[in-house]
């Protein structure tokens, strides 16, 4: 039998900021500046608003169904085949989502720091520390992530700090100047990563130890994370301005190579990249995490722990067939994007919907709503 | 058996990690490196041929005695491509060029008037290279032969450019620094040109390369920067001399400090220093016609009395801030003209203010800009404090007697 996989609210908390943050330190000011100029901050706030409400929407399903997963609620509102089938999709896209995070990571080492290295080197490296993680268990990883969180917003706040002196507030002139248009495109971005993974989290919550999440210790976290977000997209834009945020694969990392502070603090990129790291890694564990829960679930085994390492295998695997290069998986964004949202579309209000019709027709016998 | 087991177990599981802890894929060594310093490019028929100055360790570190050598190598290579180039160094070269430590590229003056963009591109794609480093360019000589010219208070000649033009911008106004970033950024923009500081040898080139350059007092041969180069697009059209160098300064906001001089009202001059100086440009709509203001704060304070001045006086000092926003206005308005006349483009960026601000006019006007930028209203209000005057208050000229 596999160990207890109960964690309590508080790590829960940690991981629900580390997956939002996640990798989105990488492209998403890119993303966001090539559709909204210098206005991608307004797009970013644009994308946290809509973002929370789709992550109250989430919670709020989650509270229909107490104590089961997604694949769970899948099956019972669609029936066993169905539900499969849909719960299958929604497997694969956790997988393909996990394995994106390796390769981001893969292509960042390989373009700006070990330019010579082969990059299935580094993904062999990365995918083998999620495999021990996956390993050891939700509890194991929550606690990491506790004991890196104090690191994680140190360094962050660092990074901030140090890079206020370096802001250009000329780069955010002419205020607000895109069409709503092109602020939305900037803003979609923002809600597709990662307000729309979010459902990733329906397959955590029946592992919660105890209590129940409120809404209120489920949606300050995700305020977190949104936050992080905007001021990550705002200092982009006024550290390096539009042209170099939009045209810079890594703008985050750039940015941090700007920081000097009186001739002798700088040069820090390398440590600042700690943080980046840490939270794409957070991101890609809970996700393989989910997708090894699923299977579980959905193949009635008992012991997740027999996926881990075929699973490392075809990480690695799909890491590196995901994308031929670092140009297709960066032109994969706005595809991506879509498929986030309609996953999204698919799972939560269709579900949804579903249920409010069959326990209206067999007369409320289904939800425990 | 239960420990025995362990400790097989963990010597597997060591054995396993040792493979893999072994550092970096390509590491290299410090003396595998060779340090590149100063980089300069020319165009040379169609071809770049790229130089770079290379440090050697020996001689330039504090304790190891130097053996009388020059502290600095350099090679040279020439190709299609400016990293070919790098790469075709190795030819002569005993090392491989690291550059992560690049202080200077001096670009050609033949280079630079046929366009920038292609040679730039490599060196903000390079992830090696910081884009920290300054960009000049080398006037009536070949770029390479500004590396090739020993000086003695910075033992390596790219450090000598390097903190030669980041001292001068900050202390002397005809002098501007610009990093990668930022010319690629001034080349991206609508309605901004960029410009570069340019750098030329005095004296005789051809001893500046020898070690009794740095033997001498007064070396034979230096470097020197003189005047900013403006550019249209990315090739660069012509020069400006040292007071229209200033007032391109003056307007974009590059001046930190500076020395100048004004007359006084009963003849002769009097030396001025800038302790501060900030200037908004700021682009307005009048009756659906642009116009530029630039509003200048300065502080300055008096440096050198060369005339008859009742300096115990306060009208003097309201007289002498009048007389000294009279001369910074004189010498931004002359570059304005200088530009208006000779180069007939947007210079200063004054386009992009007019973006930044009235964003759905420049839509309209960017098309016919440079047109425009010929009877443009430029309003000048500069605003000049004189807080100090030196430790003496009128001057000893007043009472020198026979």
């Amino acid at each position: 039998m596999e160990p207890s996989q109960k964690i309590d609210i508080k790590q829960m908390k940690v991981l629900l900021i580390f997956f939002i943050v996640g990798d989105l330190m990488w492209f998403l000011p890119s993303f966001t500046a090539s559709a909204s100029k210098q206005d991608a901050w307004i797009s970013a706030i644009i994308g946290v608003v809509v973002g929370l409400g789709i992550a109250s929407f989430i919670y709020g399903f989650s509270t229909k169904f107490p104590g089961m997963t997604l694949i769970d609620i899948n099956r019972r509102v669609l029936g066993r085949f169905a539900g499969g089938v849909l719960s299958s999709f929604y497997l694969l896209h956790l997988l393909m989502n996990g394995s994106a995070q390796i390769r981001v990571i893969g292509d960042f080492m390989t373009t700006q720091m070990m330019t010579e290295t082969p990059m299935r080197v580094v993904l062999f490296l990365f995918a083998a520390v999620v495999l021990i993680s996956i390993r050891t268990g939700l509890p194991v990883i929550a606690r990491t992530a506790q004991v890196f969180f104090m690191m994680f917003v140190v360094l962050f706040t660092i990074l901030f700090l140090l890079l206020v002196p370096e802001s250009e507030p000329h780069n955010l002139l002419p205020l607000a100047s895109h069409n709503t248009a092109e602020m939305m495109r900037g803003g979609f971005f923002v809600i597709a990563f990662p307000f729309c993974q979010l459902t990733v989290f329906l397959m955590l919550f029946p592992l919660l130890e105890k209590e129940e999440m409120t809404f209120k210790s489920f949606i300050t976290p995700v305020l977190y994370g949104g936050a992080a977000i905007v001021l990550v997209v705002t200092l982009s834009i006024l550290v390096l301005g539009s042209f170099m945020t939009e045209h810079q694969i890594y703008s985050t990392y750039v940015m941090a190579k700007k920081i000097s502070i009186g001739n002798f603090l700088q040069r820090l990129e390398a440590i600042l990249v700690i943080n980046y790291l840490l939270s794409t890694y957070f991101k890609c564990v809970i996700s393989i995490y989910a997708f090894c829960r699923g299977v579980t679930i959905l193949f009635g085994l008992s012991d997740y722990r027999v996926l881990a390492l075929p699973l490392f295998l075809t990480m690695f695997g799909t890491a590196y067939v995901v994308s031929s290069d670092v140009v297709f998986l960066n032109s994969l964004g706005p595809a991506w994007a879509l498929w986030e949202i309609t996953e999204f579309l698919a799972l939560i209000p269709f579900v949804y919907a579903m249920h409010l019709i069959r326990s209206r027709i067999s007369g409320n016998q289904l939800g425990s709503s | 058996m239960r420990f025995m087991k362990q400790s097989l177990l963990l010597l597997l599981v060591l054995m396993t990690i040792a493979p893999l802890t072994t550092g970096c894929w390509n590491r290299r060594e410090l003396n595998e490196l060779a340090i590149q310093l100063g980089t300069s490019i020319d165009k040379i028929g169609g071809q770049y041929r790229v130089a770079v100055q290379v440090v050697i360790p020996g001689e330039v570190s504090a304790r190891a005695s130097s053996s009388g050598f020059s502290p600095v190598t350099l090679y040279h290579a020439t190709a299609s491509t400016v990293f070919e180039a790098f790469r075709k160094l190795t030819e002569t070269s005993s090392r491989k060029i690291y550059s992560a430590h690049i202080r200077v590229l001096v670009l050609g003056e033949s280079l630079a008037k046929d366009g920038i963009s292609e040679v730039l591109d490599m060196f903000s794609r390079n992830p090696e290279a910081r884009t920290d480093f300054y960009l000049m360019v080398a006037r009536n000589t070949s770029a390479m032969q500004v590396l090739k010219t020993l000086t003695s208070l910075e033992k390596i000649p790219a450090e000598n450019l390097f903190y030669a033009l980041d001292t001068s911008a900050k202390t002397w106004a005809p002098t501007t620094t610009v990093t990668i970033e930022k010319l690629i950024e001034q080349l991206v923009t609508e309605g901004r040109s960029p410009v570069l500081t340019g750098v030329k040898m005095i004296g005789n080139t051809q001893r500046g390369e020898e070690l009794s350059n740095v033997q001498e007092i007064d070396p034979a041969a230096q470097t020197r920067f003189i005047g900013l180069g403006v550019f249209r697009r990315d090739k660069l059209v012509g020069w400006l001399n040292e007071e229209q160098s200033k007032g391109y300064n003056y307007i974009s906001n590059n001046v930190k400090s500076t020395a100048g001089h004004m007359k006084c009202p009963n003849g002769g001059i009097i030396g001025m220093e800038t302790l501060r100086n900030y200037t908004k440009t700021q682009a307005d709509i009048v009756n659906g016609k642009p116009i530029i203001t630039l509003k200048v704060k300065n502080v300055s304070s008096i440096t050198d009395v060369e005339c008859q001045i009742d300096l115990k006086k306060p009208e003097t000092i309201a007289a002498l801030e009048h007389e000294s926003e009279l001369k910074i206005e004189g010498i931004m308005k002359a570059a304005v003209e200088h530009a208006k006349q000779t180069y007939g483009f947007d210079i200063f960026g004054f386009g992009h203010e007019l973006y930044e601000s009235h964003p759905r006019v420049w839509e309209k006007e960017k098309e016919t800009w440079n047109e425009q930028f010929k009877q443009l209203e430029v309003k000048y209000e500069v605003e000049v404090k004189i807080h100090k005057i030196g430790t003496t208050n009128d001057s000893f000229l007043n009472y020198v007697k026979e």
